[in-house]
């Protein structure tokens, strides 16, 4: 598949394929790791497993890794999942330590669970938006849709114009930020 | 939280969408106006969150797809005890039938169709006009490539930049390289870019390789829509042997192969 620069680089520039390629590399040997070291059931697992993708992903895409990496990708995925699996089970027994990457890895292999936060802080802001900032802000940012297709959707006849209602969201959107 | 701050630029700023002089400015501004610093750093934290929300939505679709394909395998190979003998000799029969007709079917395999319409002329067509035997920068993969060391050359066009002027011809060698290697999920991510690219240089044969990336990972579904987009483009130079690879697909001869 792809080597840890290809996906570096993919991942900078939102490739899905790349983001595919990789979250597909490596999902069993992640499953099988955290199941086995968490007694976690698959469906917990697989949910480990996506948020500790989406933390690896978003701290490329913030700056956090970059070239030239201390550590294979594979090991920041796992050292992600696996602080994110101490933190989210932690009544859980650790009962499998073998082969587990090392910890300390820097702020890189550390936030996973701020980034489900800040997701779910987005999340919940988006839920106290009206209607139509919610659809707007939804469809451009989480689904990739463009605007034409956000107007086609909405029934605006002048897709330019949500470009501005897009902007004026996200203000009301910030007002609303604690 | 000041309204008058400009979040168009602070979502350019942000997405890394500013040319490097305005980017620079702006960095100015936010290193000399603490309220706009804290204003980049809430957007960056909501921008963040809608771009974690992004994947995490498409981390669930590829994880049911998963859990979908895995039912289906499971299904699939399930036995059913009260039919085994009949399907023993269902099974008997149909390898004798499948042997007769083997050579008929022989030549629409998908190793088949990639042996008849694949060639790397073009990575030789390149690494000529690029300068054999000449100073090119790309000269140490294209020796790779062509002492086939495949290995070495994707290592070397991996390392190609972006701001290259060579970039696109370095991700054309990859493709053939890994091609060649038989990694084609890797080709794909060169060529597929490629070939919906407007480099002319490369576009129509990269598309054509993302034809057979398809066929050889297995997605003849991609493979066929590809197809479609050649055939249709008169001016496509593809647009012919796109039509024979086309036809051999949904021949009779592979329906029954499979």
């Amino acid at each position: 598949m792809f080597n840890d620069s290809e996906v570096l680089e993919g991942f900078k520039h939102g490739n899905q394929r790349v983001m595919h390629g990789f979250y597909k590399e490596h999902r069993e040997p992640f499953l099988a790791f955290i199941q086995k070291s968490f007694s976690l059931d698959p469906d917990a697992a697989s949910e480990v497993y996506g948020d500790s993708f989406t933390a690896l992903y978003l701290n490329v895409r913030n700056g956090k890794l970059e070239l030239p990496l201390k550590s294979s990708l594979k090991t920041y995925l796992f050292a992600i999942g696996r602080n994110h699996a101490l933190k989210k089970f932690r009544k859980r027994k650790e009962v499998y330590v073998e082969h587990l990457p090392e910890k300390g890895e820097g702020p890189a292999v550390e936030s996973a669970l701020e980034q489900q936060e800040t997701i779910a802080l987005v999340e919940s802001l988006l839920q106290k938006m009206g209607e139509g900032c919610q659809k707007v802000l939804r469809m451009f940012y989480i689904e990739e849709e463009d605007f034409k297709s956000i107007a086609a959707a909405l029934g605006v006849d002048k897709p330019a114009s949500l470009r501005k209602k897009k902007f004026d969201c996200l203000k009301k959107m910030r007002k609303l930020l604690p | 939280m000041n309204q008058d701050y400009d979040i168009e630029k602070i979502e350019a700023f942000i997405l890394e969408e500013m040319q490097p002089d305005e980017r620079a400015a702006f960095q100015q501004e936010i290193n000399n106006d603490e309220t706009l610093r804290e204003e980049v750093s809430a957007f960056r934290q909501i921008l963040t969150g809608f771009e974690g929300a992004k994947v995490k939505n498409m981390t669930r679709q590829w994880e049911s797809e998963f859990k979908t394909n895995k039912q289906q395998r499971t299904a699939t190979v399930r036995p059913i005890n009260m039919f085994r003998r009949r399907a023993i000799a269902a099974a008997v029969a149909l390898l004798v039938l499948a042997t007769g007709w083997w050579v008929g079917t022989s030549g629409v395999t998908d190793d088949a169709l990639y042996a008849t319409h694949y060639s790397d002329d073009s990575a030789y067509e390149n690494i000529k006009s690029g300068g054999e035997g000449t100073a090119s920068p790309l000269q140490q993969g294209y020796d790779a490539y062509k002492n086939g060391d495949y290995e070495a050359a994707i290592q070397f066009f991996t390392g190609v930049a972006m701001d290259d002027e060579y970039y696109n011809t370095a991700q054309f060698m990859l493709g053939h390289a890994k091609m060649q290697k038989g990694d084609f999920d890797g080709a794909l991510g060169h060529v597929s870019v490629l070939g919906a690219g407007d480099d002319i240089r490369y576009r129509d044969e990269a598309q054509w390789m993302t034809v057979l990336c398809f066929l050889k990972s297995g997605d003849e579904k991609g493979a066929k829509a590809t197809l479609n987009s050649i055939i249709s483009d008169d001016r496509n130079p593809n647009q012919k042997r796109g039509k024979e690879l086309y036809n051999s697909l949904t021949s009779i001869w592979r329906q029954v192969s499979f």
